[in-house]
């Protein structure tokens, strides 16, 4: 089965005992579904078992799924079970929640980008956010996920996503100013704000 | 008067900064250098969180169809069998106990009510009056009281006056009745408790013990991973 296949007809292939077929869907959403885990875990152990986890729960689920978009299920699956591997993490607090950023030797090289402190200063922001922020700015920003997408693999309105969107960017430009390594990226930019002292974050909204 | 000027909530500029700009919020950005200076910030962090590079992947997740055939989901036996495996264990220690103290206990009192209701009037009447202790303690006099209790017919002719009732306190009529394991009721409630201990061990071992022992079910974490390195 070619990979230009649509996930529906994978699934519904899947769903017919076809293991090539579900094999298929788990190595078109392995990436991405690792890439979120990893970035809301910090941990690339827990990020591997959750991933294995998600894939293993939607093939004994695929009898029961009935929707239309398998990304947005199994990201739905390991999005859960992120949450639960954090709240067992905040039990035992020998499991560091918040972690440094990935060495370089993780990631691949990207062509276009080529600032690995504004990298560092990115990834290191993104950790320091709320779980439920950096859920959404990890599947809209980092992957390009639409907000409807989102919305259903976290299971909350779009206007909540919309609004956790909102305060996570707000909350990363805090952090991004603060850091040395992100101001080559504003430097680059030409768009470093010139703030006067005493200037407040906060501002009135437009009328 | 003068005119205060307005800028843009520092959220909407943050979701304006991937979406398309409404003409107002547009015009205010011609407009304003603070607002357009911090939408494009927005931009460009919202630009670099698009750019950051994927992991590399451990491994591939993908599966092998005979471990996927092989696995099977963790039934609920599997993951309740601690708490299954200590209730049964429970559950039996209690049925015999249960069992033990019934086969024991109805040997206690019956046979010598009977033995001393044969003669137990005047023995009764001439008794001094028992204290609770001497009644507790099951003497001579206590076995006759009982015996009164246990033939109304028999005390009724023998004992017309109201000295019989004098005699005897309230803790003997306490014991009047054949409480216990012994009685009707009491036979009912053990022979329904052990049943349903009895029930209890059984379903209990077949759940928490001979299933995980002969279907335990593959790890799926840990060392059996089932996606290829």
């Amino acid at each position: 089965m070619g990979t230009e296949d649509s996930d529906a007809s994978l699934v519904a292939a899947a769903q017919a005992g076809d293991h090539a077929a579900f094999a298929t869907l788990v190595r078109r959403y392995q990436g991405v579904v690792f890439a979120v885990a990893l970035r809301l875990l910090g941990d690339r152990d827990a990020a591997e078992d959750i991933v294995q986890e998600a894939f293993v729960r939607a093939y004994f689920g695929l009898d029961r799924f009935r929707g239309t978009n398998f990304r947005a299920w199994v990201l739905r699956i390991a999005h859960n079970a992120a949450l639960d591997h954090l709240r067992a993490a905040r039990r035992h607090p020998r499991v560091p929640l918040e972690r440094a950023p990935e060495p370089a030797r993780d990631v691949e090289a990207s062509p276009g980008v080529e600032h690995t402190g504004l990298q560092a200063a990115l990834e290191a922001a993104l950790a320091l956010l709320p779980p439920d922020q950096r859920a959404v700015v990890l599947l809209v920003d980092v992957e390009g996920l639409p907000y409807d997408e989102v919305a259903e693999v976290l299971e909350i309105p779009v206007g909540t996503v919309k609004s956790r969107l909102a305060r996570a960017r707000v909350r990363l430009r805090q952090l991004l100013e603060a850091d040395p390594r992100a101001r080559e990226l504003l430097e680059l930019s030409g768009r470093l704000p010139q703030r006067e002292p005493g200037a407040s974050d906060s501002m009135p909204p437009m009328e | 008067m003068t005119r205060h000027v307005s800028h843009i909530a520092d959220e909407e500029l943050a979701l304006l900064a991937t979406e398309e700009l409404p003409p107002a919020a547009a015009a205010h950005l011609a407009s304003c250098a603070e607002c357009r200076q911090r939408w494009e910030q927005y931009r460009t962090i919202a630009g670099a969180l698009r750019s950051l590079p994927a992991p590399a992947l451990p491994r591939d997740f993908s599966f092998d169809p005979a471990a996927v055939a092989a696995l099977r989901p963790v039934p609920w036996w599997w993951r309740y069998r601690w708490p299954i495996r200590v209730t049964t264990l429970l559950a039996a220690t209690f049925l015999v106990v249960l069992l033990s103290s019934a086969l024991a206990w109805p040997r206690a009192s019956p046979p010598p009510q009977r033995v001393a209701a044969s003669t137990p009037t005047a023995v009764a009447l001439a008794a001094p009056e028992p204290t609770p202790a001497e009644a507790g303690a099951g003497g001579e006099s206590v076995t006759a009281v009982q015996a009164l209790a246990g033939t109304p017919a028999e005390v009724g002719e023998a004992t017309p006056s109201p000295q019989a009732k004098a005699v005897v306190p309230s803790t003997d009529r306490e014991q009047e009745r054949p409480v216990g394991f012994g009685s009707g009721t009491g036979r009912v409630v053990v022979v329904v408790l052990a049943g349903l201990l009895a029930l209890l061990s059984a379903v209990g071992s077949v759940f928490g013990f001979v299933l995980p022992l002969v279907a335990r079910p593959p790890r799926l974490s840990g060392s059996s991973r089932i996606g290829n390195r």
